[in-house]
């Protein structure tokens, strides 16, 4: 071999090399940083070289998961991929991947919406073997008794597996702008009726020029994710179903059913701003912030877009309280959970993630930074307190998770998304004032009766 | 004469050279192509794991669904409209561009200019009608139309606006296009065509309709059947804008189609419906290209 090609070859096996070692070739595992918090007494390194992947919501939530993703890895030796998508692809994304059984996802973020569409086909796991494998879970360490019974109970599907153990627990809250409340010497509205009566003084503030915001905003986009679920979140407030999912039965075309569409159409037409009637939750939300109206219903999970100076005008300015009710009303609780894939190759591992994003010490690290966590330990925990907004927030929380909410909402079904579809459609056909409520409630009824509903009369009265 | 001999791998040089891109085409879409019809013959539902065959079932359900056919008449009538609409702008807009007064090289910098909004993707596009030109609250057009003492637009007041206003972003979006191959098809006209028929009198309006529209018919009907497929599939803008609404008066076949398929996960009966508009659209298309002559 000539010299020159010896040098060349010499010089390309350095580069090779080069190359190697600084991509991470074979190494040599560096001393795992120390992790804070107490793991409890199971060997967490038994799946060390697993590689998990976990479908999530795109959500503030996910983003603080993603700071702790790599203590877990750490902790246990496994590789896990994150994919995060927004609600839409999530759950389309969600359904190929089990009704294919491929099992390409081994953990997924499971939505209370979620719950019965995948539970009752079979495609999520039992958990509860898991929580009582000594070799996998530390009972008294993980303390499952830590869930409100409200909120552990959402993760039962209704056949009786636990499918998934929750991490959110999340429900409506009234956001107002304290400032102005101050300054026009606001109550707090707690009924409907209330809430109308202060739609109605901001408005003459407006007008009279003393404020610039409107009053009120809702979502009005239609479809059962936008205007659906909080059409059919106001009616629960109001004790009130459109339609019972079980029997099949339409409560739409009553006169419960025509109050309530009147109350949300009325309210958002004479009080909102003009315009509004396609504005779904990020609208709803840049509204808010951008200091165009005074009050809307947001999640108590969402704070966090309201509080970042860098993106909200309004920021240390927003009051927190719980949503007004009619007597009786309450409001569907909502919770985001990890469940694990039927169809997993390996399930051990992926509890062992589940376990890990859902424990007390994680829990108590995260909750500062999403503010809706569904143990109750961390409601009290001095880092959670001192990181919320006000204890206006908390005290709100509290009372939604304690007295507010309803566990189990009808809305919560398979069949849910087709209703709501039919339902919110309508309702915008009342906004673009293309038919009464009257009208829009009889064409919700008679599309429901098409797809095997029968009409009803609401009975249940307040006690 | 010698006669020119081709060798066999010479003959066969093009069915081999062709054969991947058959494949590629064949696998992305005859096959799902083909599974769908067999899905649509399914009570395809993705909550249950249970499939089972019902025949024409699905196909008979939709026979009597006035929510499909009022969204393929949505498809055709919109589609029909917004081509229109966009053929007879973008041959003015070429004509101009093609005549010889103009310098080249504005020709050359509006046809650049006219092109952004068309090869921005469909959804971003629609965002930004959706939040900054329509919205009343956060949008142009209403600050305008405020100014002028015009009054304002709501997209979702009553059942012209959201139609109206779909059509407008559609016809601003995609008419590049058309100026573009109309504009390629006038440059291409002999100009001593234009000049004989000036020495016989012609007018500005016989030169269209006698010698520029005859002499680029062939491109006309190419952009029309190209713009009607693109416009009947149209989702992106729908999906973003109106989402159908109010009520289901936007709703257009590939709305309803997706709705059934991944909202409801009615599969199987989603299947069906894109099964006959597929049948319908291709019908419409040949009914069209048989009318064109190179």
């Amino acid at each position: 071999m000539k010299a020159s090609a010896k040098r060349a070859v010499a010089v390309l096996i350095l580069l090779l090399a080069t190359v190697w070692v600084s991509a991470g070739g074979k190494q040599e595992p560096s001393a795992k940083a120390a992790i804070p918090g107490d793991w409890g007494k199971i060997n967490w390194q038994q799946f060390a070289g697993t590689t998990i992947n976990v479908l999530n919501l795109n959500m503030p939530v996910a983003t603080v998961y993603s700071e702790f993703v790599k203590e877990f890895e750490s902790l246990t030796g496994m590789k896990v991929n994150v994919e995060l998508l927004n609600e839409n692809d999530r759950r389309k994304k969600a359904f190929i991947d089990f009704s294919s059984h491929m099992g390409t996802y081994d953990v997924q973020s499971v939505g209370f919406a979620n719950r019965e569409e995948w539970a009752v086909p079979g495609y999520l796991e039992d958990l509860g073997p898991y929580l009582k494998n000594p070799k996998l879970t530390d009972a008294d360490w993980y303390d499952f008794k830590d869930y409100p019974e409200g909120v552990i109970a959402s993760g039962y599907a209704k056949s009786g597996p636990l499918v998934y153990l929750p991490y959110t627990a999340e429900y409506f809250l009234l956001w107002y702008r304290k400032d102005i409340f101050k300054q026009l010497n606001l109550s707090i509205p707690k009924t409907f009726v209330e809430l109308r009566e202060t739609a109605l003084k901001l408005t003459k503030a407006r007008e009279a020029g003393t404020i610039k915001e409107y009053a009120w905003t809702e979502r009005q986009l239609p479809g059962p994710g936008e205007a659906g679920w909080s059409l059919f979140c106001t009616a629960n407030r109001f004790n009130f179903d459109f339609i019972d999912f079980d029997k099949k039965v339409s409560y739409v075309n009553t006169a419960k059913g025509l109050e309530v569409l009147t109350y949300y159409t009325s309210m958002v037409m004479d009080y909102g701003p003009p315009g509004s009637a396609n504005w779904g939750w990020p609208m709803m939300a840049e509204s808010f912030k951008q200091e165009k109206v005074v009050m809307i219903t947001g999640g108590n999970a969402s704070y966090t877009y309201l509080e970042d100076a860098t993106q909200s005008k309004v920021a240390g300015r927003v009051g927190y309280a719980p949503t007004p009710f009619a007597p009786c009303g309450v409001d569907p609780l909502w919770v985001w959970g990890w469940g694990i894939n039927k169809d997993s190759k390996q399930k051990e591992a992926a509890w062992l993630f589940v376990q890990w994003a859902t424990s007390k010490p994680l829990m108590n690290r995260m909750a500062p930074k999403y503010g809706c966590p569904a143990r109750v330990s961390v409601y009290s925990a001095p880092e959670y307190v001192k990181a919320m907004p006000s204890q206006e927030f908390i005290d709100a929380q509290l009372f939604m998770m304690t007295k507010g909410i309803n566990p189990y909402p009808q809305l919560i079904h398979e069949r849910y998304a087709e209703g709501a579809e039919i339902v919110s459609k309508e309702m915008s056909n009342i906004l673009a004032g293309i038919k009464t409520v009257a009208q829009a409630a009889a064409d919700a009824d008679k599309q429901l009766m098409a797809l095997g509903y029968t009409p009803g009369e609401w009975t249940k009265q307040c006690k | 004469m010698r006669s020119v001999r081709i060798s066999k791998s010479d003959r066969a040089f093009p069915y081999y050279s062709t054969l991947p891109a058959i494949i590629v085409v064949f696998l992305v879409g005859v096959v799902p192509t083909l599974y769908s019809f067999i899905i649509s013959l399914q009570s395809y539902e993705l909550v249950s794991p249970v499939r089972a065959w019902v025949g024409l079932a699905n196909y008979l359900k939709l026979f009597h669904d006035t929510r499909f056919f009022h969204a393929i008449g949505f498809a055709l009538i919109f589609g029909f409209a917004a081509t229109c609409c966009e053929l007879v702008i973008g041959f003015l807009i070429a004509y101009l561009l093609a005549d010889k007064e103009v310098p080249s090289r504005y020709s050359s910098m509006i046809r650049t200019v006219l092109m952004i909004p068309f090869v921005c993707a469909p959804v971003v596009m629609s965002y930004t009608y959706k939040t900054l030109i329509y919205d009343r609250t956060f949008g142009y057009l209403n600050y305008f139309l405020g100014l002028l003492h015009l009054g304002s637009f709501d997209l979702f007041k009553g059942s012209i606006n959201a139609p109206l206003g779909l059509l407008v972003m559609e016809i601003i979006l995609r008419t590049p296009f058309l100026v573009i191959i109309m504009y390629a098809g006038i440059s291409s006209i002999d100009l001593a065509i234009y000049d004989a028929a000036e020495i016989d009198g012609i007018t500005w309006l016989q030169k269209i309709t006698k010698i520029v529209i005859p002499s680029i018919r062939a491109i006309i009907l190419v952009g029309f059947a190209l713009r009607f497929m693109d416009s009947l599939k149209m989702f992106d803008e729908i999906f973003v804008l109106t989402a159908g609404g109010p009520g289901y008066i936007t709703e257009n076949a590939t709305v309803f189609i997706v709705e059934q398929g991944f909202t409801f996960f009615h599969m199987g009966y989603a299947a069906a419906a894109a099964f006959l508009f597929l049948v319908l659209v291709i019908i419409l298309i040949s009914l069209l290209i048989r009318r064109i002559e190179f």
